[in-house]
């Protein structure tokens, strides 16, 4: 007689953040790497890492201010206008977010899964999940993020160990190249392929027990860089920096080399990219979610059950627009990367300075 | 010294505040002696002593005695056992003999006399008690649920012998007034969960109820899933072992099927002899029949996904055999697979309908000749046929029906999924299942449990999930159970 209460624990914020940004990052952060040299690259990735938990322990700290929802306490401080504005931004970036993870689904199973399968009826099965995914609450999304949580940490860890006996150890203990333009946009673009950390703020009113929250939210960012760094780590070992750079998805390249003795299957690549793709729908399914509760801020509704629609709607549009990957690979670093991440940011700066004020004007 | 007053009123009424909402004990006022000026209380539960026996009964012979005794020697001659019944008791204090009264005797109180006497009976019912068919077990009772709502709840009162134990009854059907009853522990049932159960029951108007299932299909939560949101069970020691962990049944006449509320998913792969089997025999079973689980959804439509999209994966011998099997086969994968698949339900269902021994005959003759058949007359491959098999074989391992006829269904849906889009639809059909698994509840209860929001219970759940531990490690009753009540184990202090 517990479950009714809209509530979320600690734990599941982990598993929702870690599942939501395992696939995207593993599959994306590649792009990113194009200038920089592999093990530079490493070292972005941990500043990338240690920026987002800073960046994570300010919004959660915003977030412990709001008694009950997040939006409630931007008006508080900042007035009607710029919770829309924030609302609209959040809004913008989860539908470019998606759009490009929808994109990225269709390459990825039109590469390697089903060769020359329509695009269009791969777009409208993500976004099908997604919507399901959406027409439920929050509680549902943290059990469902905890149920797939070891889905798909298993069989990456298994992945993982069958790959590393394939390394060779002196691809990875070379020196590095010195620090240059391109490995602070690296580190930048690590910070931002952890977009949703920017939803932290809406979990925290929610939680259950806010104590463990933020220790929960840190592992949740250290383990999702941390197997990123190990996976690509596995990489550099196996196919060298300039096998690596030249490998659109090194990653899915890592699967399809994976051997597993004594195993039944002759290739395990389509096992392991089934739970990378399960990532992806979980990814989908999440950011939807958080999509159709911007888009009910806005119009100051709740539970309409066509918001969801509206919102897949709206995502396949923008996908079947895109017409490419590349595009929507262009349209994600530029409109979401370089203009919404910082700009929600630095909204976010603002608002923890303001609130301050506030706070301080108050016990005076 | 003893708690039993001479005053017989004021027995009475502590026995009636034991007793509150225990439908099932029966508190019987009489007047014995000549002049009928002695008042007397019997306290029974009521399926332990028929009326029919109560006529031959040791119990019946005293009553007739003390009938024919003078009013003032009926205390002297009972305290000095002047009547000479060999199977009777005395206890000075009130729970010792509520406690044999529950076990399946009579307790007589005398207005005057300070003790209790309890008068043997033949106890519990084993008449009309038949073995259980359904849930078959290696280990443990094989007493089932009659068609007796109070037969039933004796069956449960005969393992839980505790006046804690509550029996609410309450009449449902506006023509049937089928008589259903809550069983439940008082100080380990949520009271919520008691009340709003009692709510949904009254929440209703129905011409009869001739089965729980009515009850169930009318008070489901979320009623298009094919999922089941209640256990059913047709197993006293069962329905005494959910009791115990704060869950409440529900008892219906005319229903040999008990049903368990609130319940989770994993409960379907919970069985009695679970708990008297050896902890890593059961881990392994269990696990088995996780395994049986996901085969039965999943098998199908992997073969399809595999077949049809990812042929790479396959060893090349294995590939060749496949091509070879088929060879002649003029229909796609797809339509070989659900023909078998419908071929092998008309099978089941008609071998569920045939009388007896025909049923049986008619799923092993059928299973073999058609399938035979079939492949000799190159309507299917021999692989489907043992991919068909093999899926059925894993439904049947999967201990509650309920839930393995919704696996059943939703194989269907996998199969369309892998169908048109390999593994990737495999991906999206696991995704929706998990999704839609992820927001079921059972009276507040997520259906998942244990294996999300475990935190709540101290992270207890795990075991008793997959895993079993022995049942000295797990301390602890499932969340089912109040808050302050979950302790279940613990070793006494030498």
């Amino acid at each position: 007689m517990f479950s009714e209460n809209h509530k979320i624990t600690a734990r599941q914020v982990q598993c929702l953040f870690v599942i939501s940004w395992i696939g995207k990052m593993c599959l994306l952060l590649p792009e990113f790497v194009r200038d920089t040299t592999a093990r530079n690259f490493v070292i972005c990735l941990l500043a990338g890492i240690a920026v987002t938990i800073l960046y994570g322990i300010l919004l959660y700290g915003l977030g412990r201010r709001a008694r009950y929802h997040f939006f409630d306490f931007i008006q508080e401080t900042m007035g009607t206008f710029m919770r829309r504005a924030i609302g609209a931004m959040y809004f913008l970036s989860l539908a470019i977010e998606l759009i490009y993870l929808v994109r990225l689904f269709t390459k990825i199973v039109n590469q390697y899964l089903l060769f020359d399968h329509s695009m269009e009826a791969l777009i409208i099965l993500i976004v099908a999940a997604g919507i399901y995914a959406a027409g439920t609450g929050l509680e549902e999304q943290g059990r469902m993020s905890e149920i797939l949580f070891l889905l798909i940490l298993i069989p990456l860890f298994f992945m993982s160990v069958f790959a590393a006996t394939e390394m060779n150890m002196q691809e990875i203990q070379t020196g590095h190249d010195p620090w240059n333009f391109s490995m602070l946009k690296a580190a930048f673009f690590v910070f931002t392929s952890f977009g949703s950390i920017s939803l932290i703020p809406f979990l925290v009113p929610p939680l259950k027990k806010k104590k463990g929250g933020r220790r929960r939210m840190t592992a949740g960012i250290v383990i999702s860089g941390g197997i990123v760094v190990i996976l690509y780590m596995i990489g550099l070992g196996v196919f060298g920096e300039e096998g690596i750079a030249a490998l659109p998805w090194p990653i899915l390249t890592l699967m399809t080399n994976v051997t597993i003795p004594g195993g039944f299957l002759q290739r395990w690549d389509v096992v392991f990219l089934a739970v990378l793709l399960m990532s992806l729908f979980a990814g989908t399914g999440i950011g939807m979610f958080a999509m159709r509760t911007m888009a009910e801020n806005l119009m100051e509704c709740q539970n309409k059950r066509w918001v969801p629609y509206a919102c897949g709607l709206l995502v396949c549009i923008g996908a079947f627009l895109c017409r490419t990957y590349e595009m929507s690979v262009k349209l994600y670093i530029i409109a979401n990367g370089c203009i919404l991440a910082p700009l929600l940011a630095v909204c976010m700066v603002v608002l923890a300075v303001l609130s301050q004020k506030k706070k301080e004007r108050g016990k005076k | 010294m003893g708690d039993i007053s001479k005053e017989l009123e004021k027995n009475e009424k502590r026995i009636k505040t034991m007793c509150t909402d225990c439908a099932d004990i029966i508190q019987k006022k009489m007047k014995i002696g000549k002049r009928k000026q002695v008042n007397c209380l019997l306290v029974y539960v009521e399926s332990a002593i028929s009326n029919l026996i109560m006529q031959d009964s040791a119990l019946g012979k005293l009553l007739t005695q003390l009938e024919e005794m003078e009013d003032e020697k009926i205390i002297a001659s009972i305290s000095q056992n002047a009547l000479g019944m060999a199977d009777t008791a005395e206890f000075s204090d009130l729970s010792g003999g509520m406690s044999a009264m529950l076990a399946g005797n009579a307790l007589l109180l005398i207005d005057g006399y300070d003790k209790a006497i309890k008068i043997g009976t033949k106890g519990y019912p084993g008449l009309g008690v038949s073995k259980s068919e359904s849930e078959k077990v290696l280990r443990g009772s094989n007493e089932s649920f009659t068609e007796s709502e109070k037969i039933n709840s004796a069956l449960i009162r005969k393992r839980i012998r505790d006046t804690r134990l509550k029996v609410k009854e309450k009449p449902v059907g506006q023509h049937s007034h089928t008589m259903t009853a809550l069983v439940y522990l008082e100080d380990l049932a949520y009271p919520n969960l008691v009340k709003k159960m009692e709510q949904e029951l009254e929440s209703f108007e129905i011409d009869g109820v001739m089965d729980s299932g009515v009850i169930e299909q009318v008070t489901k939560e979320t009623w298009y899933s094919p999922f089941p949101q209640y256990q059913t069970t047709e197993r006293p020691d069962k329905a005494a072992m959910a009791i115990l962990e704060g869950r409440i049944v529900l008892l219906s006449d005319n229903s040999p099927q008990a049903l368990i509320l609130p319940t989770t998913y994993h409960s379907f792969f919970q069985t009695p002899d679970d708990y008297y089997s050896h902890f890593l025999m059961v881990t392994f079973l269990r696990l088995l029949r996780y395994v049986a689980a996901f085969l039965a959804i999943s098998l199908p439509g992997l073969y399809l996904a595999v077949t049809n999209f990812h042929t790479q994966i396959l060893p090349t011998n294995l590939i060749l055999s496949l091509s070879m099997a088929r060879e002649g086969v003029p229909f796609p994968g797809v339509v070989e697979v659900i023909l078998l698949e419908i071929s092998f339900e008309l099978l089941r269902e008609a071998g569920i309908r045939m009388p007896g021994q025909i049923g049986n005959t008619i799923g092993i003759v059928g299973g073999l000749i058609i399938g035979q058949a079939a492949v000799t007359a190159n309507l299917v491959s021999p692989m489907v046929v043992i991919i068909v098999a093999m899926t059925a074989l894993c439904s049947f391992s999967i201990p509650n029906e309920e839930l393995a006829e919704a696996c059943r269904l939703v194989k269907f849906g996998v199969i369309f999924c892998c169908s048109f889009f390999g593994i990737a639809g495999f991906v999206f059909a696991w995704f929706l299942l998990l999704s839609h698994l992820s927001r079921l509840k059972s009276f507040g209860i997520p259906y998942l449990m244990p294996f999300v929001s475990d935190e709540i219970n101290g992270m207890a759940g795990w075991k008793d999930s997959v895993i079993k531990l022995p049942p000295w490690m797990m301390k602890r009753r499932p969340v089912f159970t109040r808050r302050g009540e979950r302790i279940r184990f613990r070793w006494k202090e030498k």
